[in-house]
């Protein structure tokens, strides 16, 4: 570490040996390297975990993904320029790297790279998706989505359902194992009171949790809508809100019921109710964004979520007190974070230090961030504020 | 050190009182000498103190008579203002006097110097320094091509913008003014990128005066957006633009220190030409201080075979303050936003001492 003449940041802890850690979050950034971070210590931890090639140009991660989310071992990295790292958080090493192939070679770039079943879902910019397989780089089913495309998403509860969408390129849901080339749902643009064209530009969509026919979508020109491919009202969203006036960038389900955080190009971050249609609203805002915000995790056990984006800082925010928690400059433009299945032990373990550097760090970094009074009581996941005083009136 | 500093301040606050106590018994025969002989040019014995300068002021504002009053108060001021003077020479003699024991000289605590320390601060650890070295600006640091910029301003401006936009001409060298001729900034870049050009400046118009600054580098960005103010032409500073020569100047970035910080100090020296002419002896300057950026141009000479150096300066002078940075070229639409402090001024602004650049 000496030897690259390395000066020790502030706030980030680097050790020489790092094997006693855990990493719980995991983090991709434009010049193309995966950052490990591990959260619950005095003073959070990161580490580079790519190694930097001084002969090459960098190529920019766009996205992260666990091959298995049940099991959540191995980390897919996909680069802009197509190559697919898998990343082995147990060995702490890339096991793999390939360049997805594909019969007709364009130098459109990667949107999108999953895993199911030993196969990869590979979603291009130029509206192909291909069902890849790493082993013998064939693909089996193929599929053409349209141009500009943004993002391709598959339902946690249904692996085989995938949504996607992009610029002038509306929600479209697909069923690999359905036997056609044709999207089994496509949606309805939203009408315009002088019957003009609305532009299209779905940035980012989610299936809601435990749902396969609840999808939400953050637009691009700054609108939050859900789809609800059961009912009956002409394949139009259910909901269409304007979030903001500027773009929505990322979208991400909570383990509240039915509460997705919305993410926007200006930092504006915020908790959206999206039980009651016609009834929607945002509950919360989040503070402490300097800029566009291109990824959000919420965790399903814990009322935590990590957020990163182009200002280079990863965050942690409570959902339940609603506040923020820890502030770590990671020095790249970030793309991607994804968290690990015992992002609550490791938390829990070390609470008391989680408690201890709130007051240490986060208060001068973050500015009015309220001192939470039982730690404990939140980290196990107690009843939102809110609720709280609702029952009391009640009683 | 707190120790050393307060012992200091002790003997300071001694000296003063044996010192008033000297111009007490002195002070009543100065006074009736002058008036006795009433002679203006009579020997002062002591010079005036903080003391003398209170009391006046307590005499002049007590005065009923407002003119009076006012050429009181600008007595006392005067009186002030001496008194000060006396302590500096009374330092500077006791200094002199003691030599190399002198105590060391106190440095006045700003708002910089007590700067509340940003995470984002540059550290120079490696990959950060990758990240800096391969953003937008690296094919200017390699010298792959040379900078070609278009200037233009809002539509129809005023007098001063217009000889604003073109002094800029004469100070960034390769750099063409257009008008506006109602070309949106899209189609403006468009249009730029087939020309060859890299960057390109507009110049808006608030209350009739040169207000704001976009500074878009081309062919991918970043957009940076300035507050534009205090813009002093050549003609305000009393200098000629003939002055301003042809040749190629120096760029000096000054007291940049964060991320955001090293990024606009980078995409200021990618206006100018990689290399200077030094016979023109041309120097601009861009100086950042409490997140304001001072931009200044001067030509300098030296004396003394090298030991001093003489400024001069050129003209025009401006103030910028950042507001927001844009990854891409121009889009107010559907752009993302690196950073940005529109309508959250007071949530990114919460202290004095918290600066951004």
């Amino acid at each position: 570490m000496e030897c690259n003449g390395v000066n020790m940041a502030p706030e980030i802890m680097k050790r020489e040996d790092s094997s006693d850690t855990n990493f719980n979050v995991y983090v991709g950034s434009e010049t193309g390297f995966l950052k490990g971070i591990c959260f619950g210590l005095e003073t959070p931890m990161m580490k580079e975990l790519s190694d930097y090639d001084k002969s090459k140009k960098p190529v920019p991660i766009k996205t992260l993904s666990w091959t298995d989310p049940n099991n959540r071992k191995d980390l897919l990295v996909g680069l802009i320029d197509r190559t697919v790292k898998v990343y082995n958080t147990k060995l702490r090493a890339f096991t793999q790297e390939k360049r997805v192939q594909l019969s007709d070679e364009g130098e459109s770039q990667l949107v999108s790279l999953s895993q199911l079943d030993d196969k990869y879902l590979v979603g291009l910019e130029n509206g192909k998706i291909s069902y890849w397989n790493p082993a013998d780089s064939k693909s089996t089913i193929e599929l053409k989505a349209g141009n500009h495309l943004s993002c391709v998403k598959s339902c946690p509860q249904d692996s085989s359902l995938f949504v996607t969408g992009g610029k002038e390129n509306d929600v479209k849901i697909w069923k690999l194992d359905s036997g056609t080339t044709e999207p089994i749902w496509k949606a309805r643009n939203v009408p315009h009171v002088l019957e003009l064209r609305v532009p299209v530009w779905v940035q980012d969509a989610a299936f809601l949790p435990q749902t396969t026919d609840l999808v939400a979508i953050a637009s691009r020109y700054g609108q939050l809508r859900l789809y609800d491919t059961k009912m009956d009202n002409r394949n139009r969203p259910v909901i269409n809100m304007e979030f903001s006036d500027h773009p929505a960038m990322c979208i991400s389900p909570t383990r509240n019921d039915r509460q997705v955080i919305v993410g926007s190009a200006q930092g504006k971050v915020g908790l959206v109710d999206i039980r009651n249609y016609g009834k929607e609203k945002v509950v919360h805002l989040f503070h402490g964004f300097n800029g566009s915000v291109r990824s959000i995790v919420a965790d399903e056990n814990t009322p935590y979520f990590v957020s990163c984006g182009l200002d280079r800082f990863l965050y942690l925010h409570n959902l339940n007190n609603r506040s923020p928690v820890k502030k770590l400059f990671l020095k790249s433009r970030l793309t991607g974070v994804q968290i690990t299945k015992d992002f609550l032990a490791q938390l829990v373990n070390n609470s008391d230090d989680l408690q201890s550097s709130w007051h240490n760090i986060d208060m001068s970094v973050l500015p009015g961030a309220p001192v939470p009074t039982n730690a404990e009581r939140e980290l196990i996941g107690g009843p939102s504020p809110k609720k709280f005083r609702k029952s009391k009136v009640t009683s | 050190m707190s120790d050393s500093d307060s012992e200091l301040e002790y003997e300071e606050v001694g000296d003063e009182g044996e010192e008033e106590e000297e111009e007490e018994e002195e002070k009543p025969k100065v006074a009736t000498i002058i008036k006795g002989k009433r002679v203006l040019s009579a020997p002062v014995s002591a010079a005036p103190t903080k003391e003398d300068y209170l009391g006046l002021m307590a005499k002049a504002n007590k005065e009923p008579n407002r003119f009076k009053k006012r050429m009181d108060i600008a007595r006392a001021k005067k009186m002030k203002q001496k008194a000060k003077k006396a302590e500096q020479k009374r330092k500077r003699e006791e200094a002199e006097a003691l030599g190399e024991d002198a105590p060391p000289k106190q440095v006045p605590n700003t708002l910089e110097s007590l700067r509340e320390p940003d995470p984002t601060e540059i550290s120079g650890e490696m990959y950060e320094m990758v990240d800096i070295f391969h953003d937008e600006f690296a094919p200017y640091f390699d010298q792959s091509y040379f900078p070609k910029i278009v200037i233009t301003s809002s539509q129809n401006p005023n007098l001063k913008t217009r000889l604003f936009m073109k002094e800029l001409e004469r100070v960034i060298p390769n750099s063409e003014v257009f008008l506006r001729r109602n070309s949106t900034i899209k189609k403006m870049v468009k249009q730029c990128k087939e020309k060859g050009y890299t960057d390109i400046i507009v110049i808006n118009e608030h209350q009739k005066e040169p207000g704001s600054l976009l500074l878009c580098h081309l062919p991918e960005g970043p957009t940076f957006f300035f507050k534009l103010s205090n813009v002093k032409l050549t003609k305000h500073i009393k200098r000629d633009w003939k002055e301003i020569t042809s040749h190629r100047p120096e760029v000096i970035t000054t007291n940049f220190k964060t991320r955001a910080g090293v990024m606009i100090g980078r995409m200021f020296c990618s206006l100018f030409h990689q290399v200077p002419q030094f016979t023109g002896r041309r120097v601009v300057t861009f100086h950042n201080q409490r997140d304001y950026i001072f931009f200044r141009h001067h030509r300098y000479e030296f004396k003394k075979n090298g030991e001093k150096a003489a400024l001069r300066e050129l003209g025009p002078r401006f103030t910028l303050k950042l507001k927001s940075i844009q990854k891409g070229t121009f889009d107010s639409k559907t752009g993302e936003y690196e950073w940005i402090i529109t309508n959250k001024r007071h949530k990114m602004e919460s202290s004095r001492r918290r600066f951004h650049l």
